[in-house]
């Protein structure tokens, strides 16, 4: 029983790192070296985007297999630095299952960043990228009062859990809408820098990084399914932002 | 020469805020925008240098990943973070745009340009990062073989 709910703790780490946007073989690496530091034989760890199986022999001879599905990514270097680091700590150091859940809790929870802060990185982004290539200051202000539209739309597709297709496809459509909106009204020089400058917020710069890296390192399977779901992101969120062009 | 010292601290200020939207370690944030930023100079200087965009981003990107490598192993922390971020600067985010809205409005020929521009830049980063990579994983192989040797024959 406490080697099932070792497992099952050390599962929820290599969770944590694929969802706040590790690389898959950092997720098998780390699983396969905590499950050797709790003195689990024959470890078989597979994992791809969607999901993460694991089986072990613990050392009474008992077979214990477990997995785990993923749904929604959610990018945050700092949880997965501290998952890292947490994975590190404990193979240096095998500590009980309540210690483990202790510090996962405490990963879970922590929060670096404030809403407020938030909404200025997303200020920041649209606005310097849109004076990047080649806006103006108009144009700069314009991007940033877009950003904060976009920053509101995404915490909203999070919280229904929509498809990242349709989300992606959706915010990209009310934030064109926005800078064609703010165009008319005499703000904004010229939509495209506008646009250019908020496209840079949406996209799958993750996914494309991560699907070269899983690729390098012999994980095929899951690096075509990041890169597919990369291209189709950025398929999606540039024709949601140009499709306004038409109005 | 004006324009490109703008999109040099653009860069700066694009990747501090890249990387603040991803959530990095605040205490990190300082030395990953200047990186962004060199790596943008980068870009820029190489560019020039060979006459070539590709080049030049290949080039930007490969020195980003070794940036991104010496960086996780001073700071301790997965090389993954820092080099998304320092590549950020690079990200064809304009040519994509351009690329899309020829095709929606039609103009074929424009919208062939783009698209191909679109995959070679996208290409040339990926290589680039792609060379640097595969050397570093296949240096932690070499190293993870000879301590396994050694742990088959001890001295």
């Amino acid at each position: 029983m406490e080697n099932e709910v070792i497992l099952s703790k050390i599962l929820e780490i290599g969770e944590g790192m694929l969802i706040s946007g590790g690389e898959v073989n950092r997720v098998e690496d780390s699983i396969t070296r905590l499950c050797t530091a709790y003195h689990m034989r024959n470890i078989n760890v597979f994992t791809i985007t969607a999901s993460i199986v694991v089986t072990v022999t613990d050392e009474k001879g008992q077979v214990i297999s477990q997995t785990r599905r993923i749904q929604n990514y959610r990018t945050d270097f700092t949880k997965l630095e501290r998952y890292n680091a947490l994975s590190r700590e404990l193979c240096a150091i095998p500590q009980d299952a309540d210690y483990m859940t202790r510090r996962l809790q405490e990963i879970r929870e922590e929060k670096m960043y404030t809403n407020r802060q938030d909404i200025l990185a997303y200020v920041l982004v649209s606005a310097t990228f849109s004076v990047f290539f080649g806006g103006g200051a108009m144009d700069a202000v314009a991007a940033a009062m877009v950003g904060v539209l976009l920053y509101y739309m995404v915490g909203m597709t999070r919280k229904l859990e929509m498809n990242y297709i349709v989300s992606n496809l959706l915010c990209s459509f009310c934030g064109g809408s926005a800078a064609v909106l703010l165009f008319k009204l005499g703000i904004a020089q010229s939509v495209d820098k506008v646009i250019i400058g908020n496209i840079m917020l949406l996209i799958p710069g993750i996914s494309l990084t991560n699907a070269i890296r899983d690729m390098i390192s012999g994980d095929i399977m899951s690096g075509s399914s990041r890169l597919c779901e990369a291209i189709l992101i950025a398929i999606a969120i540039s024709l949601g932002f140009t499709i306004t062009l038409l109005v | 020469m004006k324009q490109e010292w703008i999109q040099i601290i653009m860069a700066f200020g694009g990747t501090f805020g890249f990387s603040a939207f991803l959530h990095l370690d605040k205490n990190k944030l300082l030395p990953v925008s200047i990186a962004g930023a060199f790596t943008w100079a980068l870009f820029l200087v190489a560019r020039n240098w060979s006459g070539n965009e590709m080049a030049g981003l290949f080039f930007a990107s490969a020195v980003a990943s070794v940036m991104a490598e010496i960086f996780a192993r001073i700071m301790k922390a997965p090389s993954t973070v820092f080099l998304i971020s320092m590549l950020v600067p690079l990200i064809p985010g304009g040519n994509l745009y351009y690329t899309m809205s020829h095709l929606v409005l039609g103009e074929s020929a424009q919208f062939n340009i783009y698209l191909r521009l679109v995959l070679w830049e996208a290409s040339s980063i990926a290589l680039g990062v792609m060379a640097v990579v595969s050397v570093v994983h296949l240096m932690q192989q070499m190293v993870s073989y000879r301590k396994k040797k050694t742990e088959i024959f001890p001295q």
